[in-house]
Parts: structure tokens; sequence; C-alpha cells
């Protein structure tokens, strides 16, 4: 990948006789999500902690556009925007005072920082709150305030540790929907959960870890086949099941159909693409139905068949 | 290190430290109620009201030579006199039915005496239980007669220089009620000790200065604690600059609390401790000493609330050590390690300005706070660095 904007080579790190994370490495580009998904234990923390400069490594090294990050290369970590996983916020300061004190440590400067503020307060839905003191906020509002200071100086590299634990569905919502938007703005973004159903939705690419190894990366489809798995779709009904399961096999996208009388089985390669089609040539080829079950191997599959164990163990 | 993002995170601290009331009650607030408090338990100790009154009989004070000193004794005492003139066996038969505490007979002709250079006998009697009254009223006689006798002594030596009589009498007379040439006069002196109020003053404002730098240097590890600390390392700000950050919050709430305690303290007890710049410079080096040992406090300390222990076990012993509540007397081995805290020094120096003392006469505490401020800083770079470890 040439135009990378975080580069980890080969990243080594050992606490003791533990080795954390054991030659790592793997790029991200601009506007690309980079999902690493693993247990707790996995060494992902560590690895966040390399690439914000919080770690130097043991061997390898961690490059931001361009550039070794570690603990002394204070002008390189004013391209990253790091989002700890525990809340690293002041909760005897207004969330408007959090926001300014991290963004003059960045650098910012008035008249900038406070129109930035107000923006981030914007995008982070605190705007009413911004003169409470953020003890004073609910679990959801610290954790959205957390990634607004990860936000502030607009980093080419947004860290996010798994920032939506301990977060309520509502809020989970909105910071995966803010993850979404800042990569489309073309800010490079390392997420790091153990929820395969965030990793599904936001990541480009995926990262599995786990032992302080990485597995496996590549998009999501790239993994799935590395389970030998597909997906499958069963249309349960009555009437013509057999002209049903002639008319299907026509279709393109479609690998195999059986039927046993009252459900009829597909295996394709898309379901979620395919079960429209599916459904419609199933009744007009004279099919009744009375269910539809799509079945898609998942990151859990993938992370079980590269380790052998389940991804929340 | 920059030294605007050392202001950020100071002046942060310091916003923060405002709104943490336990920084104003352990600076502020406890010192003052200890003050007050010891102030009303030790305000009597030393004062005059504490003597018992005493009655003196005084026999043969006509004589014009020692007429001031009935005077003298009914108004010089520092406690309540009452002077009485009688005859010599009134006088004696008053201190025998103890009707007096004390009685002084001049002899007859007692003026003359001196005047002619002989040696007549004052007679001091008292009822022998030891009365503190009776022997400061038995010194200030005794303080009068040797001038007498001084007069007595001139006399002498001019009828042996072959002066007449009258000249004789004369010169004695002018010799017994002379100022003295040479006198020993109280004084203030550079290594003078503070008044039982300044004492109370300058210790308890030593004690608690170990508190207050805490709060300062303690917030490191509770940033830790907190989270913080991940995100402020992963600031563009040189590792170093946390540190000094924090250090120089303990400074600047140490300089505070101690200048607000000293002048407040002085105003509320009436305590003077002189020239400003010197004390200016003795505070400042009492804090960056006190500073210097929470350093050190943050490299064994795991968790804040440790550091907040270890902070408080170290900054009472030193208090105590130092004399913040009773003065290490004696010139055994604990005195000499009293002298060789900051509590100390801060008030022996405040003593030496109390006395009139300048910048260099404060050479020896300071010598003493910047010993102690070395080997804080040595030891706080030997002992290994774990409180910034992610």
């Amino acid at each position: 990948m040439v135009d990378a904007v975080l580069a980890c080579e080969g990243l080594v790190r050992r606490f003791g006789d533990l080795v954390a994370v054991d030659d790592v490495s793997f790029e991200i580009a601009a506007g690309e999500t980079y999902g690493l998904l693993g247990p707790n234990g996995a060494g992902k923390t560590t690895t966040i902690s390399m690439v914000a400069g919080l770690l130097d490594p043991d061997a390898g090294a961690a490059r931001v556009l361009g550039n070794r990050i570690g603990p002394e290369a204070v002008t390189v970590k004013g391209n990253i925007g790091l989002v700890p996983q525990e809340l690293a916020i002041y909760p005897d300061l207004t969330g408007r005072e959090n926001l300014v004190f991290f963004g003059r440590l960045q650098g910012m400067r008035k008249p900038d920082l406070g129109t930035r503020v107000d923006e981030v307060l914007e995008v982070i839905g605190l705007v009413d709150r911004a003169g409470d003191l953020a003890k004073e906020y609910s679990g959801g509002m610290k954790r959205r305030l957390n990634i607004g200071i990860g936000l502030l100086h607009q980093p080419s590299l947004l860290v996010l540790d798994e920032p939506t634990v301990g977060v309520d569905p509502q809020s989970r919502n909105a910071i995966l929907e803010s993850v979404e938007a800042l990569s489309r703005e073309g800010m490079a973004v390392l997420y790091t959960t153990h929820y395969m159903e965030e990793a599904e939705r936001l990541c480009d690419r995926i990262g599995i870890i786990d032992h302080g190894s990485l597995q496996a990366e590549g998009t999501r489809d790239e993994l799935l086949r590395l389970t030998g798995e597909v997906d499958r779709i069963d249309l349960v009904g009555s009437g013509d099941l057999a002209a049903a399961a002639d008319a299907l096999r026509a279709l393109s996208g479609v690998e195999q159909v059986a039927h046993d009388g009252r459900i009829i089985t597909l295996t394709v390669h898309d379901a979620p693409t395919l079960v429209a089609p599916v459904v419609s040539t199933a009744v007009e080829a004279g099919m009744s139905l009375a269910d539809v079950e799509v079945a898609r191997p998942d990151l859990e599959s993938v992370f079980l068949h590269l380790t052998g164990r389940a991804l929340r163990d | 290190m920059n030294p605007s993002s050392i202001w950020h995170m100071t002046s942060k601290d310091l916003r923060r430290s405002l709104r943490d009331r336990s920084v104003l009650i352990f600076g502020l607030v406890v010192p003052f109620a200890l003050m007050i408090v010891f102030n009303l338990l030790f305000s009597g100790i030393g004062s005059t009201e504490d003597f018992d009154p005493v009655a003196i009989a005084v026999a043969g004070v006509d004589d014009p030579m020692v007429a001031p000193l009935g005077e003298i004794l009914a108004a010089q005492l520092p406690m309540t006199t009452t002077v009485e003139r009688v005859g010599a066996d009134d006088a004696r038969s008053a201190v025998e039915d103890e009707a007096v505490d004390m009685a002084v007979i001049v002899p007859d002709g007692f003026g003359d005496a001196i005047q002619s250079g002989g040696s007549p006998t004052v007679e001091v009697l008292d009822r022998g239980d030891g009365s503190i009254e009776v022997a400061i009223a038995a010194s200030v006689v005794e303080g009068y007669v040797s001038q007498l006798a001084l007069a007595s002594r001139t006399a002498a030596a001019a009828g042996i220089s072959g002066l007449s009589g009258p000249a004789i009498g004369d010169l004695a007379s002018r010799v017994a009620q002379a100022e003295p040439l040479l006198s020993a006069v109280p004084g203030e002196v550079a290594d003078e000790q503070l008044s039982l109020q300044g004492s109370l003053v300058a210790g308890q404002t030593a004690l608690f200065m170990f508190f207050t730098v805490g709060f300062g240097v303690i917030s490191l590890l509770q940033e830790r604690d907190q989270g913080t600390l991940p995100r402020l390392q992963s600031m563009p700000v040189a590792p170093r600059s946390i540190v000094v950050a924090k250090t120089l919050t303990s400074f600047v709430l140490g300089l505070v609390s101690t200048a607000v305690l000293l002048g407040a303290g002085s105003l509320l007890f009436g305590v003077r401790f002189g020239a400003i710049l010197p004390i200016i410079v003795l505070v400042v080096a009492t804090v960056a000493a006190a500073t210097s040992l929470v350093l050190v406090v943050i490299r064994i300390a795991r968790t804040a609330e440790q550091a907040n222990t270890m902070n408080s076990i170290l900054g009472i012993g030193l208090g105590v050590l130092g004399g913040s509540f009773f003065p290490i007397g004696g010139g055994g081995w604990l005195a000499r390690v009293s002298d060789l805290t900051p509590p100390a020094a801060l008030i022996r120096g405040l003593g030496i300005t109390h006395g009139g003392g300048g910048v260099a006469d404060l050479a020896g505490p300071l010598a003493t706070l910047g010993g102690f401020l070395v080997v804080a800083v040595v030891l706080s770079l030997v002992i290994p660095d774990r409180e910034l470890q992610a």
C-alpha cells in the first residue's frame, strides 16, 4: 500500500516473559477503517499503545505518514487522535473545558480552537450540556466526549480502542455513525473491538488478532472465504417445490439447490443480495412461502476457524 | 519541552485544585484552625499574669541614698507588688508572721557609710518557701545594692587619693545615682527565636505545606488511575513535560498556601516576621524542598491513595521532627536531625528574619533546604520510574 497513513512493520512488545504483541504488521490508508478484532487480552490495546506512541516496540516499528512513532516522537503524535478504552476525561472540568484543554495541548489556539470545539460539540451531541461538569454526564455522554477529544484536532489517524464498551445501544449507534462519517471524510481509522457486529459494520479490512499475533487480515468476504463456508437460504412453504427448485437453479449466484418436500435449501455466494430475487422466483414458480431463513458464516466463524476458540472466550 | 504546554497542564491542574475542596481544607482551613487552637492552649505560657502577687516590707529607705529602692520594687517587678515602709523590727516580724513575702532592711547610717567608703549590709529576708516572685524581687534588690557598692568603692578610692570628706560624699552620691557607663541591654540578633505565636504560625505553615504540595504531584498518579495519563502521553508534548507541569502545580499551590498562611497568621496573631525579600527567598526555598520530597513519593507509590498516605506520614513526621508542634531542644542527635528538616529550616529562618536578618543571614537555613532538595531529587532520579508506565 503506497499511501499508508499508518504502517506497522513487525511490531513486537514483551512484558517480562509475556510476548504481548508478536510480529504484527498491517497498514491503513486514508479513508480506510481497519478493525483489530480479538478477544480480551489478545494484544489489541498493546498494539494501539505502540501505534499511539505510548510504548516503544521491542522490535519493529510503527510509522504515521512515514514518520516513526514513539514516546519521544512529539511532532508525529500531532497526527494521531487517540480514544482510549478507559474514559480519559476530567470529571471535574466541563465538557467544553475538557475539549479546550486537550485542544491547546494539540497546539490549537483561538479563534480556531473555539470554532472547532463548537463543531465537535455538535458532532458528539453535547452542545446543550457543554457547560456542565463531565461527572454529571451519563455514561454514553462521557463516551461521546471521550471520542470528541480524539477528533478535535482533525488527525490523519484516529485510533479507537473499544470505544463502545459499556455503552447503551443508542449511544453505541451514534458512535458507530460518527466513525462511519469520519471515514467518509478521509480519516484513517484503527478500530479495536471484540464485538463482531461492529467490525463487520465499520471496517473495510479486519485483522484478527489472538495471543499477540495477527492470525489473518483482509476484507470481511476474504476472511469468510478462509472458513470454506457459504451463505445459505432456506425457503419454507408448500406448493410446487420441485418447479420452484428448478427455477432457482437458473438464478445467477445460486450454487446448489435441494428440497425435501417442505423446505428448499439454497447455497449462494451473497445471500443478502439474492434473497429478494430468490423469493420472487420461488413464488412465481408456484411455491407458497411460510418462512425464509438466511444463514451466513460470520467473523465469529472465522475466528473459531483460525484459533479454535470462540471470539468471546 | 514546550513551556506553553507545561503552562496549559499546570493551569488545568490549578483549576481542578481550586474546585477540589480538600485543597482548601488542608491547605488553609485546617492549619488556621490548629493555629487558633494551639494559641488558645499555649497563650498563657510565659505571661506575667501567671505570677502571684508579692508583698514586701522595706525598712530604712528614708535614707536619700536608697530612697529609689522602694519605688523600683513597687513599679518595676513583673508581678503585682505591694511595698510597705516599716521599721526594721516590724519588717522582720512581718516576715516571721508571714504577713509579707519578703523584707528588705537597710541599716541606719547606710548612706553615710557608702559616702565614706564603708561596707554596710542590706538584709533581705524571706519566708524560705522558694517562691519565684521573691527570688525575682531579691535579684532586683541585689542589682541595686551592687550599684551602691560601686559608689562605696569609689568613695574609698577618693579617700586614698586625698580628697576632702564633702567631695568624697558628693562623688559617691553621683556614682550611686548615675546611669551605668557600660550596660547590657536586650537586643535583636539575627538568630533570635520566634515568639510563641510566631512559632505556631511558622510551624503549622511548614507542616501543612507538605499536604498542599502533595496535591499537585499526587494528581499525576490520579491521572493514571482515572485513565487520562495515556491520553496526555498521546499528545504532542514531551513526556517529561507532564511531570514538570505536575511539579510546577505543586510548587505554585505550596507557595500560595504558605504565603496566605504566613500573611494571614501574622495578621491574626500580631506576629511580624521581618523584611519581605528574605521571607520570600526563604519560603520559595522551603516550598521547593517540600515539593522535591513528593517527587520521591510518586516514584515509590503505585496509586494516588498510597502516595497520599505516604505523603501524609512524611509530612507529619517531618513536621513533628522539625518542631512544627514543639521545638526539639538539646544538642543530641535528634536535635541535629531536626535541624536538617524543611520545617525546622523555615522556623529558624523566620526567626532570623524576625530578628532583622537579611538574605545573607539565611545562609544556614537555605543551605539546609538546598541540601534536602538535592538529596530528594537525586533519590527521585535513582528510584526506578514506575508512575509513567501505561
